[in-house]
């Protein structure tokens, strides 16, 4: 998955588990930037009666650095609260939830939002309404105005919205966790001769009827860059990493007297996501927990990780015959200089004609948007390597196809940015797991969230 | 309603029993002897936990100096505090309070906590 579940640790603590972030110019507002994190993976929509909700413990952020050093230098933060309006019932609701502030509605959260810049902590706005979980037809019977009616607009420009949506990361995991089966393509698969497939097959949403808690903010580009020369895409100063944390307080103790956690210390960081599948598929398992503790600008511990992908090794192996020419680059370990502009510095100017998110020589785990590059009007959901330049890696949208680009990425389709005599083999400007983003039952919204109406506990699974 | 804080998180006031029940105390030795280490929790100046962290003011040696000490924050003292026994052999000791949290060495202190839980035991 882009980063569900990816660690051992994480995976017991689903509140504090980032799954996506995504980073882009935002179509309709192209003098803003959108940037989302997602939690809480794979969220069954019937999980009642105690619907999911973000963690009140859970310090959330989203990270913006803005001069090239992989260190933050504006920070927003998301801190829950939840209220319980009737301690004696069991239910979620009473009765039908028509409006934000329904008294049917028992349990609800609200959220502050601050912005941490320059060692200055600013409270943007607090008592923010988040919507219910999409329950079913009696209980929230007009979902997709009830959730836009928790978007909320701040003074400065700014947009946030806090809540349940779709999950629109679409990947076929029960193919992919199955020893590296890639359905369209599982006949040419070695089977370890078991003999299992004889022709290929379509590709599986295993997502398709999840659902995530999103934390999503809007924000003018100007809000975003500093002094540096900007709004050219040949200037660096245009580009922005980006990515997401989630972070407990150290010390937590259960205090069985009281049926409660005891919570004192600082604030240390459990989660970490940037660029998806980062830590899922180029940290190794004994390193992942980690990982997850770490800022971006110390990833140059993992540098190796991805310069010799593990993956890139597997390919060839799994499907003998299939990546020759990835084969002996593998064997010849050559370092994918490819692999690490995409992921830890952005691609320089001079790579991709009329494209550039450098920011620098720190290696980091980070998305890199140039905001200089306005939205596509004819967007390619397999972004720079559909030529178009406004999606992945140039941040990425929630309907990118970051699956794909990436397993074609390290399957070698973009060595020849680094390295001209290279030729790709024919398969891997074709691997894919056969997704798009058409395999997202809900779509995607084409205004702020953007991320689609949440699947409904009633109609999901369906009958 | 208010702005919530980090330090509002940490200023939630925890009404802690007089004396930890002996499930309590039997589940904190055998963490500690499993894992050499010790978590304790008490409400700041409300007394609780007394057999654990205020032992008879006779059977205290003196405090050692701290080796390092960082500031609390002036709200911390109002919610909950642990203590984490680090490392039992050199008196090594975090305390957490708030949004802070300070490293301690008190070799004597160390050891009379953990003769009384022996003792609480």
């Amino acid at each position: 998955m882009s980063s569900h579940r990816e660690a051992p640790e994480i995976t017991k603590d689903p509140v504090a588990d980032s799954t996506d972030v995504y980073a882009f110019v935002s179509p309709d507002r192209p003098d803003t930037v959108t940037l989302i994190a997602n939690y809480i993976p794979l969220e069954g929509p019937a999980g009642g009666p105690n619907f999911y909700a973000f963690g009140d413990e859970v310090l959330y952020e989203i990270h913006v650095d803005n001069n090239a050093d992989a260190r933050a230098d504006i920070t927003y933060q998301f801190r829950f609260q939840t209220m319980l309006a009737n301690p004696d019932t069991f239910l979620y609701n009473t009765g039908p939830i028509l409006s934000l502030d329904s008294p049917n509605w028992n349990r609800r959260q609200t959220y502050s939002l601050t912005r941490v810049t320059g060692g200055r902590s600013d409270v943007l706005a607090w008592g923010l309404t988040t919507p219910p979980c999409n329950i079913g037809p009696l209980s929230t019977p007009h979902y997709a105005g009830l959730a836009q009616a928790a978007v909320h607009k701040l003074p400065g420009g700014i947009t946030v919205f806090a809540g349940q949506r779709a999950e629109g990361f679409y990947v076929d995991l029960g193919a992919v966790f199955d020893l590296g089966d890639l359905r369209p393509f599982e006949n040419l698969h070695a089977q370890y001769g078991l003999n299992v497939f004889a022709s290929g097959a379509p590709g599986v949403n295993a997502t398709a009827q999840l659902n995530v808690h999103t934390i999503a903010i809007q924000v003018p580009v100007s809000q975003l860059l500093w002094g540096s020369p900007h709004g050219k895409v040949t200037d660096q100063g245009s580009v922005i990493g980006v990515w997401t944390s989630a972070s407990r307080q150290k010390a937590s103790l259960w205090d069985a007297d009281l049926g409660r956690s005891v919570l004192a210390g600082p604030f240390r960081q459990v989660s970490r996501l940037a660029n998806p599948l980062f830590n899922e598929v180029l940290v190794p398992l004994g390193q992942k927990d980690l990982w997850n503790t770490l800022p971006p600008h110390e990833d140059k511990r993992f540098a190796d990780r991805v310069a010799h992908p593990e993956l890139a090794a597997l390919l060839p192996a799994l499907y003998p015959g299939v990546f020759p020419n990835l084969a002996t680059l593998v064997k010849a370990g050559t370092p994918r200089a490819d692999l690490e502009a995409i992921l830890l510095t952005g691609i320089p100017s001079g790579i991709v004609t009329g494209f550039q998110n450098f920011t620098g020589p720190v290696q980091a785990d980070m998305l890199r948007l140039n905001t200089a590059i306005p939205p596509s009007v004819n967007p390619s959901q397999l972004g720079v390597l559909g030529g178009d330049l406004a999606g992945f890696p140039n941040g990425r949208r929630v309907f990118d196809d970051v699956v794909s680009i990436e397993l074609r990425a390290i399957a070698g389709v973009t060595v020849p940015l680094v390295d001209k005599t290279f030729t790709p083999d024919a398969a891997a400007g074709q691997v894919t797991d056969g997704l798009t983003a058409s395999s997202v039952p809900a779509g995607f919204l084409t205004w702020f969230p953007y991320l689609g109406v949440p699947y409904s506990g009633f109609d999901t699974p369906k009958s | 309603m208010p702005p919530q804080t980090q330090a509002d998180q940490a200023s939630e006031p925890v009404t802690a029993p007089e004396r930890p029940s002996p499930m309590s105390r039997r589940s904190l030795l055998r963490g500690a002897a499993g894992a050499g280490a010790v978590g304790l929790a008490a409400a700041a100046g409300a007394g609780a936990v007394v057999a654990v962290t205020h032992p008879p003011a006779e059977t205290v040696p003196p405090a050692a100096k701290p080796v390092a000490m960082a500031a609390v924050p002036h709200n911390a003292m109002a919610g909950p505090l642990v203590v984490y026994l680090a490392d039992t052999t050199n008196g090594e000791m975090d305390v957490f309070a708030g949004p802070g949290q300070i490293r301690l060495r008190n070799p004597a202190l160390v050891g009379q906590l953990l003769r009384n839980l022996q003792m609480a035991h």
